[in-house]
């Protein structure tokens, strides 16, 4: 091993550290040197992914759940060392993994180059493997931090963009994606359906089983609603007992057959509770368009559909049309 | 950005600050003691270039003070030192450096890795207003589902159910009771979020 010499801590002193979460990714031509660098992070606790050139190193990063710490080298067949960090760092708004640089070289216009190319460390062969494992215990610490940051980011936009009570998108959101659903429906000249429904007599659930069931109910019912959807539609809890579905790329007669869905999952079963048993219909009223059209005029067609639904004894689904919406709009739930 | 440097030798400092003042504002410390004061203040620099043995608190030491802060500790730090055999690099490190510059130093080799610093600390404060500008979207998005709520149907006005009516209702009211409402939710734009990356739909229940 004349590129391994162990110049200040022998191997056998390095103890395993918590990592076993962690992965590595190693891109390096050398067949023994790849052999010793993967044994000795074994050693600290890492999970290896080896790759024999710089383009498996890409292709590996290219799949999901890759390795966020990588020791590259500089000379590689294909795809070299830094032209592999210049691609990575060319990626844009995706993780940040923390790269090593490592090469025989030791010319210092090197590492500069090297780390200019968006290497966040430079490590010389022959190299002791004490120091590679403090270096790595240095990325994974960033890598901690950066992983911390995105999970109590995404925590908190999917609180700012859910339902607290039912899990399903909220009334801004919901909003926020029919109006890009109506643009994007009219570039792509599709049609773009929008139903929605309000639960029947739902005040009278309250009244009778009280606010628990109540929220039971509207639980239930978002369940029900989702799975009669199709995977790309989005659901929203528009009001308090209002519900409003985005359906990307539906013709009217699509429409009709998952607003009749909806009704019938809704209608079919009770929904029953530790304290009631309570029979519950949703009326829904329905509209698809492909033209140009503000949301607001969607939905109020879609809410003079609903309103007909109600009119024509509930737990129904009647669809609207764009050319004669109804002024009258005013019903008890 | 503005960078903090700690070295008790004249001669280093010097060259120090020749190599970096043209691309930082920088911080200039001549004791451990005093980097350890400055580190604390608010709007500190948040990366600094340590010389390891100095008068008062060594460099290592300003290292682990700093990881054990929480305030503090998603600074980027730089040990300078004479000192390069692997097992000071090696402590160095454990103590909490990011990274390590040893003397007599390459002045294009210090900017660039004081270059990776800040973009590492440029992720790290993007992020962060990431976050900030998320907490501050689910902080008007609990207001205004309060007050979609807190309205008794009965009291919504005819045509309520068209949802332009209740906030224009709902932005009327509020006027007439608390023109001065600062903050309401349904005067404020909301930042248009990116949703929560891999569901773009709700999750099924």
């Amino acid at each position: 091993m004349p590129e391994m010499k162990q110049t200040e801590t022998p191997i056998s002193e390095c103890k395993p550290e918590d990592s076993s979460s962690e992965a590595i990714l190693i891109a390096e031509d050398d067949r023994i040197f790849r052999r010793i660098l993967q044994s000795w992070l074994q050693k600290f606790g890492y999970r290896v992914v080896a790759a024999e050139d710089g383009a498996k190193a890409w292709e590996i990063l290219q799949q999901g759940n890759a390795p966020a710490l990588l020791i590259l080298d500089w000379m590689m067949p294909s795809i070299d060392g830094p032209e592999l960090c210049r691609r990575i760092r060319g990626r844009g708004h995706v993780f940040y993994p923390y790269i090593l640089l490592v090469t025989a070289k030791d010319d210092k216009q090197d590492v500069v180059q090297g780390l200019a190319s968006g290497a966040d460390d430079y490590l010389t062969k022959p190299f002791d493997p004490g120091e590679l494992q403090a270096r790595l215990q240095v990325g994974k610490r960033i890598l901690e931090l950066q992983r911390e940051l995105i999970r109590a980011r995404e925590e908190i936009r999917f609180q700012a963009n859910h339902d607290g009570l039912t899990g399903i998108w909220n009334r801004t959101t919901i909003l926020n994606l029919l109006g890009g659903e109506l643009k994007r429906g009219v570039r792509a000249r599709t049609t773009t359906g929008v139903l929605m429904m309000d639960l029947d007599h739902f005040k009278k659930i309250n009244d009778e089983y009280g606010h628990l069931n109540g929220d039971a109910v509207l639980k239930e019912v978002s369940r029900r609603i989702q799975l009669a959807v199709r995977s790309y539609d989005f659901v929203g809890r528009y009001g308090g007992e209002e519900f409003l579905v985005v359906l990307p790329h539906c013709s009217l007669d699509d429409l009709r057959a998952v607003a009749e869905r909806i009704r019938c999952a809704v209608a079919e079963a009770p929904i029953v509770t530790s304290t009631a048993e309570m029979a519950i219909t949703v009326s829904i009223g329905g509209i698809a368009t492909s033209s140009p059209m503000l949301d607001l005029e969607l939905l109020s067609a879609a809410d003079s559909a609903l309103y007909a639904a109600k009119r024509n004894g509930r737990n129904r689904v009647e669809m609207g049309s764009m050319a004669t919406p109804t002024q009258e709009s005013c019903v008890a739930g | 950005m503005k960078l903090l440097i700690a070295e008790d030798d004249t001669f280093f400092r010097r060259l120090l600050e020749k190599v970096l003042w043209q691309d930082h504002e920088v911080v200039m410390t001549e004791s451990g003691n005093e980097a350890w004061t400055e580190l604390q203040k608010p709007e500190a620099p948040r990366l600094a270039i340590l010389d390891w043995v100095m008068p008062g608190v060594s460099g290592p030491e300003i290292c682990r003070r700093v990881r054990q802060s929480p305030a503090l500790s998603s600074m980027y730090l730089i040990l300078f030192t004479g000192r390069n055999n692997s097992a000071d690099i090696v402590a160095g490190l454990r103590a909490g450096a990011d990274d390590y510059v040893t003397k007599p130093f390459d002045p294009e080799e210090l900017r660039a890795r004081v270059k990776v610093g800040e973009n590492i600390l440029a992720l790290h404060t993007a992020l962060a207003a990431q976050l900030a500008a998320a907490n501050e979207a689910l902080k008007h998005e609990k207001q205004l589902q309060e007050l979609l709520l807190s309205v008794p149907c009965r009291q919504l006005p005819p045509c309520s159910r068209d949802w332009r009516g209740i906030e224009a209702y709902l932005s009327q009211r509020i006027e007439t009771e608390d023109r001065n409402c600062k903050g309401c939710p349904l005067t404020i734009d909301r930042p248009n979020l990116q949703l929560t990356s891999g569901s773009r739909r709700s999750p099924r229940a």
